[in-house]
């Protein structure tokens, strides 16, 4: 139960309660509130984990999202997470926790003998390698893929749940720090609303450390006074465990709330993570900074740490990582470090700074506590097997060289602002010397930075600029008032400095073991092989040798590459770009992403009166757009050829209904109804008497199909126009745009009525005989009730309207009554037609049934590319008047040999039938030779003709009629087939007369 | 995402509007008396400009109104929005 490296009486976490957890097996302790990092930290392991390529030992570097090495296989009652960070998911009782990347165990790592072939391991080194012969590719991979990628995934359903949230705010504050309790304070005494983001449990864990800078006991009371009036005002809102992911255009950013933080409640009604999406007029970063490691031979050996993280460890979980610390670093920022573990009566060994000089109280206070200070130096080389014990230091003139012991080596090479968002947006960054860094440059557009993400690392400067740069945000009199706000007293008086340091081994022979990117093991080596093979673009240079692409993204070593690019380039680093990172932030559950909108929520799910009755009858659904549609009903064991087959065949002898409400339906009303029409479509409706229907193709203004339907006169100034089932809502788009932007002269009114209405289409020999029987006052003989003509009726005050088309081939009405009747003239229809063997059909038959005829699906026949001319409807074009598409059909191009054509294709196996997409070729070609002519569209069995037939656009196919073609499926098996006019049944259309 | 300020409705998500490309020269009255380069040239000629440019929006999940937004392409910066009526003197000035 002991936890070896746990200090009493600090940080904070909940030390009544002790969790039980397991790391490789192995039972440990720790404390409510801990994350696994602290927790592995405070039972002494610091080794956690093997790096990806050459399974080197690696430890805890860093205390936040960018920690390169700890990334764990954490599993709890039934839920089980991947690829997490140890620093960034919480502690809960019974966790198992396996380290990833070695076999068989941490300890002992077959694969860390990979090193002694590290010369085969250089950038794209599987590229050039795995190359040739191309065939063995495929063998190649699968063993390559073996031995990639982090975790393991549980190939099962993920069982968290997830929610999303919209929110919206004046402004927006990411960080809890101590300038972003200046801003907020500022920004709330102006009235704004503000909602203030932190990635911990708690609020402003920063401020632990940061307290103790504080020198002046007044400035500490009075700052901890506006932290309370932060915290208690009506207009703050804090989420706590939370990470903005992005920030995009117009303030619009996600952040991920939760996904550090377990849900053990059993209820169902607790979401695990919340993915929020929340506008605000502006965005403030206050997410601090992040410390660089140092670069040396073996930088990468467990025990050497970042000094802050070493002291947030200290302050916020009370664990120190090892007994004997030194510390290498670059700027007096880095030494609060020690003052924080001289306050819990901890000394340091030794100080290495690579500075000829420091800040003369930090040397004071050193020297009084008999700290060893040794100035301008550099650590050469790190050494140990799993732990560091010892370095090799030597003056940076080279004159002087020692070795010095140590279990924990922090470091800190200056700090990179979080930048990250600023330049997902779109943002530039420019480089400052004075901190060795980049920082954002602002514009109107981007967020605003303030503290440690401004590049400002004083705490009392820090307070004082972020006070200053909130008074952007209002006008100016009201900023000159508020200027005496206490927050302006805070001044920098610490003069503290950072010197930027690149080590000289940089141009020496042997850098393979110096690491720059921990995460994806990118050596100096590695980068300097690539900038030598010409890859000297940032961006380039990163997808080259992988830096920065792991889960954490190069948070630690971004900076560092750029300024050894430049170095190495003898530019500045303000000449040689930056990294362009891209949303999300830290990684992201994809399920958060999604949230609800999966399986039935995916999309909307519509349905027609009828639906239940389908159901009931054994329908097998298919989906078309967002209708659910009968493919068809199966009646006992049939097969679903045999289904399709019986429908059809009824059909076609006696009577046959389909529900056809999903059809789109428009109603176009007013003066100018009949211009507008005929500028829609290529017919002319100019002559068109009231009763009466066309069918017609909707084409586009490039004169390519897009959509079909019948096109009924209800009255003088009143159309009902059809399209596509799926097309409906698009059509309706199509036609407003016309309406409002081009031709708003036209005094036109559309109503989508879709859902008005349900179809009842009746179809076959028969239907005459069942239509009269449904409405007896209405005359249904020919010469009343001739095809392409349309009736009104009512039954009881309900109206009904009939229009006589067909898309069966037979003689059809279909019958549109008022949705909520629907059924009632569904089940009265099968109950009048029950001695006609009445029978529904679904879609496939539909489908059958207009392929006989050769009537097109448009998405299905056509293509977009596809005009009037192609499918051999050239007469549909009205010479006369103008349309959408003539001046483009006009072109002689579309007129010309050489465009495919649809045409009907009879196979050779009548039996079976051959896949749609097949490709045509000439009879004599080959598989592998020949052009392709075109494919096939459209193929199904008819049953009434006992023999399989297709649809085929086929290049100058109409002259090929009566030729013999060669058919080659995606199974590459050969068919061949006769060319045929694209009709098969009832050629004259005797039948639906 | 952008925010959107629709001319009836007022400032919404992009996700409740259909994008309509940028504000094109309106259709000929007599398409026929174009040649087939300038046909062409109209159909699929765009500008495309870096900077600010007109375009057309539809308001599909709301008003179910078209109107046009000034917007900086660059910036995303939405500068100005118009209903359709001012669309046609500016078109003029053009």
């Amino acid at each position: 139960m002991k936890q070896i490296n746990r200090i009493n009486n600090l940080g904070l976490i909940n030390r009544s309660k002790l969790i039980e957890f397991y790391f490789n097996d192995k039972k440990l302790y720790a404390f409510e509130g801990d994350t696994l990092a602290s927790a592995l930290l405070a039972n002494g392991f610091i080794f956690t984990s093997r790096s990806i390529k050459y399974h080197r030992p690696r430890g805890l570097f860093a205390h936040d999202i960018s920690e390169p090495n700890s990334i764990m296989q954490v599993s709890i009652e039934d839920k089980e997470f991947i690829n997490v960070q140890a620093t960034d998911i919480y502690l809960y009782n019974n966790m198992v926790i396996k380290s990833i990347n070695h076999w068989p165990s941490l300890d002992f790592d077959i694969f860390s003998l990979k090193r002694i072939f590290s010369k085969f391991f250089l950038p794209g080194f599987i590229y050039k390698t795995f190359m040739y012969p191309r065939l063995l590719w495929d063998f190649y991979e699968k063993l390559i893929r073996k031995t990639k990628g982090f975790g393991k995934l549980k190939l099962e359903e993920d069982l968290l749940r997830y929610e999303k949230k919209h929110s919206n705010t004046d402004i927006l504050i990411i960080g809890t720090g101590p300038s972003a309790i200046s801003f907020a304070y500022s920004v709330l005494k102006f009235g704004y609303k503000i909602i203030m983001v932190e990635q911990d449990s708690i609020f402003s864990p920063t401020m632990l450390d940061i307290e103790n800078s504080f020198t002046d006991d007044k400035q500490k009371n009075e700052f901890s006074q506006i932290k309370d009036y932060v915290l208690k005002h009506s207009n703050t809102t804090i989420l706590l465990n939370t990470k903005l992911s992005s920030f995009n255009d117009h303030n619009f950013s996600t952040l991920i709330q939760n996904s550090s933080v377990i849900n053990l409640s059993e209820s169902n009604y607790s979401p695990d993570q919340i993915l929020w999406k929340i506008r605000s007029t502006k965005v403030v970063i206050a997410a601090g900074a992040i410390e660089r490691p140092m670069l040396f031979e073996n930088n990468d050996l467990p025990g050497i740490m970042s000094s802050k993280s070493i002291s947030m460890y200290l302050n916020r979980y009370g664990v120190i990582p090892g007994k004997n610390i030194v510390l290498y670093t670059n700027n007096d920022y880095s030494y609060q470090m020690i003052f924080d573990l001289l306050k819990n009566g901890i000394s340091v060994s030794a100080v290495i700074d690579v500075r000829k000089n420091i800040n003369d109280e930090i040397l004071v206070k050193l020297q009084k506590n008999n700290i060893k200070v040794i100035l301008h130096h550099e650590v050469i080389k790190a050494y140990g097997n799993k732990f560091i014990n010892k370095i090799d230091i030597s003056s940076i003139d080279k004159k002087e060289k020692t070795t010095i012991k140590c279990s924990v080596l922090a470091v800190s090479n200056g700090y990179t602002p979080i930048n990250q968002y600023h330049v997902q947006s779109g943002g530039l960054l420019s480089y400052k010397e004075e901190i060795d860094s980049f920082v954002p440059i602002e514009t109107k557009f981007s967020p605003i930075h303030i503290g440690g993400s401004a590049g400002i690392f004083d705490l009392a400067e820090s307070i004082k600029s972020a006070y200053l740069k909130s008074l952007t945000l209002i006008d100016k009199k009201m900023a000159d008032l508020k200027k005496t706000s206490e927050l302006n007293n805070f001044k920098n008086t610490n003069n503290y400095s950072i010197s930027k340091y690149l080590p000289s081994v940089i141009y020496n022979m042997n850098t393979k073991n110096i690491f720059v990117d921990y995460q994806t093991d990118t050596s100096l080596f590695d980068i300097k092989y690539a900038i030598k093979e010409g890859f000297i673009f940032v961006d380039q240079l990163r997808r080259y040798t992988l830096f920065g692409t792991g889960i954490e993204q190069g948070k630690h070593s971004n900076d560092n590459i750029l300024f050894l690019l430049a170095d190495i380039l003898d530019l500045k680093p303000d000449q040689i770009g930056h990294v362009k990172s891209r949303p999300p932030f830290s990684s992201i559950n994809f399920g958060a992403i999604s949230g609800r909108s999966n399986n039935e929520f995916f999309d909307p799910i519509r349905i027609t009166p009828i639906h239940n009755w389908h159901k009931q009858n054994n329908a097998i659904f298919e989906n078309v757009g967002q209708w659910k549609r009968p493919l068809y009903y199966q009646k006992f064991n049939e097969s679903m050829e045999e289904s399709v087959n019986r429908e059809c065949l009824a059909v076609r002898n006696s009577v046959g209904v389909i529900d056809a409400s999903t059809l789109g339906k428009i109603e176009v009303v007013g003066p100018d109804s009949i211009e507008f029409l005929n500028m829609i479509y290529p017919n002319k409706f100019t002559n068109m008497k009231i009763a009466k229907c066309k069918y017609s193709l909707m084409l586009n203004d490039e004169g390519m199909i897009f959509d079909d339907g019948v096109i009924a006169k209800l009255d003088e100034n009143h159309y009902l126009i059809h399209t596509t089932s799926s097309g409906a809502s698009t059509v309706l788009d199509w036609l407003d745009q016309w309406l409002q932007t081009e031709w708003d002269h036209f005094n036109v009114s559309l109503r989508s009525v879709t859902d008005k209405w349900t179809t009842i289409s009746v179809n076959g020999p028969k239907s005459r005989d069942l239509a009269s029987r449904l409405f007896e006052n209405v005359d249904f003989s020919n010469e009343s009730f001739p095809f392409m003509s349309y009736k009104e009726t009512s039954v009881d005050d309900i109206p009904i309207r009939i229009f006589r088309v067909s898309f069966s081939g037979e003689l059809c009405f279909e019958i549109n009554v008022p949705s909520n009747y629907g059924q009632y003239f569904w089940d009265k229809t099968f109950e009048l037609g029950r001695d006609l063997s009445i029978v529904p059909y679904g879609t496939e038959a539909m489908h059958v049934l207009r392929a006989e005829k050769g009537f097109i699906i448009v998405g299905q026949d056509t293509d977009g590319s596809v005009t009037p001319i192609d499918i051999g409807a050239i007469k549909m074009l009205s010479k006369s008047k103008d349309f959408l598409g003539k001046r483009s059909l006009d072109r002689p191009y579309f007129h010309e040999n050489g465009r495919k054509q649809l045409v009907g294709i009879l196979p050779d196996d009548f039996k079976n039938r051959i896949y749609d997409g097949a490709h045509i070729k000439n009879i004599n070609d080959e598989i592998l030779t020949g052009d392709i002519l075109g494919h096939i569209t459209s193929s199904y069995f008819s049953p009434i003709l006992n023999k399989s037939i297709a649809l085929a656009l086929v290049k100058n196919g109409n002259a090929m009629i009566g030729q013999k073609v060669l058919i080659i499926d995606m199974n590459l098996n050969k068919n061949y087939g006769t060319i045929t006019k694209p009709v098969f049944y009832d050629e004259k259309g005797v039948k639906q007369q | 995402m952008l925010l959107i300020k629709c001319i009836f409705c007022g400032e919404r998500d992009e996700t409740e509007f259909h994008y309509g490309g940028e504000l094109r020269d309106k259709r000929p009255l007599n398409p026929n008396d174009l040649s087939d380069k300038e046909w062409a040239e109209f159909l699929y000629s765009k500008r495309n400009v870096n900077g600010i440019h007109i375009e057309q929006w539809f308001h599909s999940g709301g008003c179910r109104q078209w109107f046009n937004i000034e917007r900086n392409t660059f910036t995303n910066e939405i500068t100005n929005t118009f209903n359709l009526k001012k669309q046609k003197i500016t078109r003029e000035k053009d």
